[in-house]
């Protein structure tokens, strides 16, 4: 089995394991390869919202943010966008994208990272 | 590589739909000696213009200030306007019920970035770039265009939409220049087309206002 697969079959096991939870995922992309991470994230919220499990992944990869606005327009309601940046005191702020906004950013290649 | 000056990218931008816009733009800047503290971006369509300029005021570092020159139509001012408002409702900018006459420029409690709308031709009128530089034909010329144009409709040589009128009469003019066929920035530059009209002191006077006096 290449990475790909084993990374696929690491999150959905964590997954289950995490029925009425929370699930960590730090940096999504590693391992997945590009084509591949809008199908991913498809099956996350499908099966997040059939187990009842709330999701926070990071990551600085375009390509994982393209897959996820795909899996997110299908199912907006359930998805969320942050940017995390640190403002002028070294603080950090989170920006909240609506999908219009994070859509438009990859339509333009307007920088979301 | 030569400089692209339309693709810039920075902390005070003007945004425009395309080519054209940006050259008359330019070619305005020089005419009028505006000082160069931003750069122009054209985006390829008005959509694409509303886009980037939604991305941009969330995105990192945003610009200091964007400007977005934009046609008043598809489909008309109140439609523009309106599209607009809805693309920019998600920030915390308040816009007034009509653009400004002088061009609309708006801060934001919320938000890093200052605003500027220049709706072509002039704030007030449905229309485009065109409808802005037609303008600047002479009013003895514009009588003979028109008449070029009736006669090419009466012909049956004149396949244009009405909603291009200021286009063909534009482009008709500058086809029977020396020499003939300049596109409008070159134009205006060469002072084919004459610059000084109260529409464009006003579109400069709302660049001024916009990224010098800021």
């Amino acid at each position: 089995m290449g990475d790909g697969i084993t990374r696929l079959f690491h999150i959905i096991l964590a997954l289950v394991t995490a029925r009425n939870g929370i699930l960590l995922i730090d940096e999504f992309e590693n391992g997945l390869h590009w084509s591949v991470q809008s199908s991913v994230w498809k099956i996350i919220f499908r099966l997040a919202e059939r187990l009842n499990v709330q999701v926070f992944a990071t990551t600085h990869s375009r390509d994982c943010i393209n897959g996820f606005e795909d899996a997110w327009r299908e199912n907006e309601s359930l998805g969320a966008f942050f940017r995390l940046d640190a403002d002028k005191q070294g603080q950090v702020q989170a920006r909240a994208y609506s999908l219009d906004i994070l859509a438009d950013a990859l339509e333009t290649a307007v920088e979301v990272r | 590589m030569a400089k692209d000056w339309c693709r810039y990218e920075g902390d005070a931008v003007l945004l425009v739909e395309g080519e054209n816009d940006c050259h008359v733009v330019l070619a305005l800047c020089a005419k009028y000696k505006i000082p160069q503290v931003f750069g122009i971006y054209q985006c390829g369509s008005d959509g694409q213009a509303l886009r980037r300029i939604n991305a941009l005021i969330a995105g990192p570092n945003p610009p200091r200030i964007l400007g977005l020159v934009i046609d008043a139509d598809n489909p008309n001012l109140g439609g523009r306007w309106k599209s607009i408002q809805g693309k920019l409702s998600h920030y915390g900018y308040t816009f007034p019920e009509v653009p400004s006459l002088s061009g609309t420029i708006l801060n934001s409690p919320n938000e890093e970035t200052r605003l500027g709308f220049w709706l072509m031709p002039n704030n007030q009128d449905d229309g485009m770039l065109e409808d802005f530089c037609s303008e600047m034909i002479g009013e003895n010329s514009v009588g003979a265009v028109c008449e070029c144009i009736k006669l090419a409709r009466q012909k049956g040589c004149a396949t244009f939409k009405e909603v291009h009128y200021s286009k063909a009469v534009v482009h008709t003019f500058l086809a029977l220049q020396d020499e003939p066929g300049r596109p409008l920035g070159q134009a205006i530059t060469a002072q084919t087309l004459k610059p000084d009209t109260a529409t464009a002191q006003a579109f400069v006077a709302w660049l001024n206002r916009l990224f010098v006096a800021a």
